[in-house]
């Protein structure tokens, strides 16, 4: 069958023939904005985090607790029970230096990227942050770290009133 | 059971505001590349046609959706269009107040597909269903092969 | 490309059709696969490309599971057929990535937690060295085994004829390439690409009269993960092994390792071929990357893997990329494929690919 294939189509163009306008393109900027509802788990981790605590979710049929938390446990597919109050220390459960933005431009300095498994939540509870006032050289997998704060007067409500995690001293 | 615990007052209620802004070039594609070419160079519509059903589109495109193929005959269009539908809008796209500005489905005889653009008229209610009109473009120096090389179509 | 999303599918179905023989009127419905419309450009770009796949007026629907689109493009071909509503479908997926600016990444950004994820500035790298990292960690493994795999796929791909990356490199140059986000380096990585690939599917009776040698789709596998990625175990993918056990149990096969002569795992990454060969059941734990070092996976191994080119040398046009498995499958199964036949006699085989927030697996067994 696939002899009847004789040819594979297509015009390759590249970015630079883009940019010297060798091709009639089209150009858009488009820049929706959006509220974004935190709901119900989200709102409250919100808050307090404003106050500098990290709060998590129990369920009491599995018994995790679970960061970020959630109003409801999908491996038990039931409501979650109780708050939980966990520690704003962790373990870096894995890490990446990022070379590069969101955009993919590169970066003069890079961001230190980790999933960081918080202590008093089931293992595993892991979230994203950065890591700070660390080598990028020194980071491991393993490492104990703990939340550096904004002050108290430049927290809005948001996971960025955390400004990084860095590395506790042994 | 539900979710046990609610948001019992709105000023619990949290959001968060951003944006995803998305910026994008596009190419117009094979025939979309020539249709443009024939409007910033010549000032013309070019039309593609058909080889088995001998139906013709504009603008110009790569294959035939009814019989499957590609299309390699274009045609320049030379007569004037017609005023397949029309409206008038008196508000711009954010809501406010603007215009009256009539916009028309511009078709041509003989083909399918056609062109919507702003219709140059000194009152709305002068519009017929079928009146001929050709377009007003800009100076060819000025063209770029954008939509908006047309400034307007008016009656013939 | 300068075709646009309409042109890239229309070339692509014309293919497929021309391949079997038939045309637009043999066909009763189109089944479609894209990836975000953020890359196209295009809001319901299913509803916008459809003409160039020749679904005008017929039933069409477009089915999305992010990176897994590819292969479950032709899993809800699939369903049209199985479920005897049709005997001929074209299954057909589109992804034109070179319209976002200034990089088809940013369009990534936005699959992140809005509230709790973006502001800490994501991409989609981080997600992948994270998780290359502690695969990495959890089994001893070298980023030089690693690289192995970027050598062998984007050296298959210099015989592919649509492949963009295709080259002769060293794991050195691997090694050598600019850090991405370590420990992803460039060549690490697939490119941003345009392109569309299509299948026609047929029920048994319409296949015995187009061939005397089908290719049958004997077992499809799909499921999803959550969004909390984070909390997941990031050295082993379990939703690709549940998706993988569904088809196999749905193809009759028992021991994957034995009876998968041939293997097209989704690989926009490097790491990512490994990861999934052993969630495909077809290397255990931590063990694909010796079998890729041992040359097992070359197109004169024993279980040849991605002989295409894959993602990293083909190119990575998201739902088109997974589809490009698909078709591969079909050549080598065929004993079609040309510069890139197998030396093994290859009779079943196996294509999976992977995507949303790291979170799908789906899976397609063929034989022929």
């Amino acid at each position: 069958m696939s002899q009847k294939i004789t040819s594979y189509p297509g015009h390759e163009i590249t970015s630079d023939e883009l940019k010297e306008g060798k091709y009639l393109d089209i150009q858009y900027k488009f820049v929706p904005r959006y509220s974004w509802a935190a709901g119900v788990a989200i709102s409250r981790f919100l808050d307090e985090l404003k106050e500098g605590r990290i709060v998590a979710r129990k369920c009491s049929q599995c018994e995790r607790i679970l960061v970020p938390p959630r109003m409801y446990c999908e491996q038990c597919y039931r409501p979650t029970d109780a708050w939980v109050q966990v520690r704003d220390t962790g373990t870096v459960n894995t890490f990446s230096i990022s070379h590069v933005g969101t955009d993919a431009r590169r970066l003069k300095t890079p961001i230190l990227v980790a999933v960081v498994d918080i202590d008093g939540a089931s293992p595993g509870m892991g979230i994203l942050h950065n890591l700070g006032e660390v080598e990028p050289a020194s980071i491991r997998i393993g490492m104990k770290v703990q939340a550096v704060w904004k002050q108290p007067s430049e927290r809005q409500g948001a996971i960025t009133d955390i400004r990084y995690f860095r590395p506790i001293e042994a | 059971m539900p979710i046990l615990e609610k948001i019992s007052q709105a000023s619990q209620a949290r959001h968060w505001t951003d944006s995803i802004p998305l910026e994008f070039h596009y190419t117009a594609g094979v025939a979309g590349e020539e249709f443009r070419r024939e409007l910033k160079r010549n000032g013309r519509f070019l039309a593609s046609e058909c080889s088995k059903c001998k139906n013709s589109y504009v603008p110009a495109r790569m294959f035939c959706p009814s019989c499957f193929i590609e299309m390699k005959e274009t045609r320049t269009l030379e007569e004037p269009g017609y005023v397949y539908s029309y409206t008038t809008v008196n508000r711009n796209r954010t809501g406010e107040p603007n215009g009256p500005v009539t916009l028309a489905l511009i078709r041509f005889e003989g083909v399918k597909g056609g062109i919507v653009h702003k219709l140059n008229v000194s009152e709305p209610s002068s519009v017929t269903f079928g009146m001929k009109v050709v377009s007003i473009l800009k100076e060819a120096s000025a063209r770029t092969g954008a939509l908006t090389d047309i400034l307007a179509f008016k009656p013939a | 490309m300068l075709e646009s999303p309409k042109e890239l599918s229309f070339e692509a179905s014309k293919m497929a059709l021309d391949s079997a023989g038939l045309t637009l009127k043999d066909i009763q419905s189109v089944v479609s696969g894209s990836a975000p419309d953020a890359f196209d450009g295009v809001h319901m770009k299913g509803e916008y490309y459809l003409d160039g796949m020749g679904a005008i007026g017929k039933p069409h629907e477009r089915v999305y599971v992010g990176g897994g689109t590819g292969v479950f493009t032709p899993i809800g071909g699939w369903w049209n057929v199985a479920s005897g509503m049709y005997d001929t479908v074209l299954c057909v997926a589109e992804e034109k990535m070179s319209p976002l600016h200034p990089h088809p990444q940013y369009a990534f950004w936005s699959i992140f937690d809005q509230i709790l994820e973006r502001p800490l500035g994501t991409t989609l790298l981080w997600i992948f060295s994270l998780e290359m990292r502690r695969y990495m960690h959890k089994y001893g493994i070298k980023e030089e085994e690693i690289a192995e795999v970027a050598v062998k796929n984007k050296g298959n791909a210099i015989d592919h004829p649509s492949a963009q990356l295709g080259a002769k490199i060293t794991v050195n140059d691997v090694m050598n390439s600019e850090p991405i986000c370590s420990p992803v380096k460039r060549l690490d990585v697939s490119p941003p690409s345009d392109g569309a690939a299509a299948v026609v599917l047929v029920s048994e009776k319409v296949a015995k009269k187009l061939t005397d040698e089908p290719v049958w789709l004997d077992g499809v596998g799909w499921t999803l993960d959550s969004t909390h990625w984070t909390n997941r175990d990031l050295a082993y993918p379990e939703y690709v092994e549940k998706a993988a056990k569904m088809a196999y149990k749905m193809a009759g096969i028992k021991n994957p390792r034995k009876e998968i002569d041939i293997a097209e795992p989704y690989d926009p990454f490097d790491y990512k071929e490994l990861h999934h060969l052993e969630g495909l059941q077809l290397a255990g734990k931590g063990e694909a990357p010796k079998m890729t070092v041992d040359g097992v996976t070359q197109r004169d191994g024993d279980l040849p893997v991605c002989p295409s080119g894959g993602l990293l040398g083909v190119g990575n046009p998201i739902a088109a990329a997974g589809m490009m498995k698909i078709c591969e499958l079909f050549w080598q199964l065929r004993g079609e494929a040309g510069k890139r036949q197998v030396k093994k006699d290859a009779r079943t085989g196996v294509a999976q690919a992977w995507g949303d927030l790291m979170q799908v697996g789906t899976v397609a067994v063929m034989r022929s």
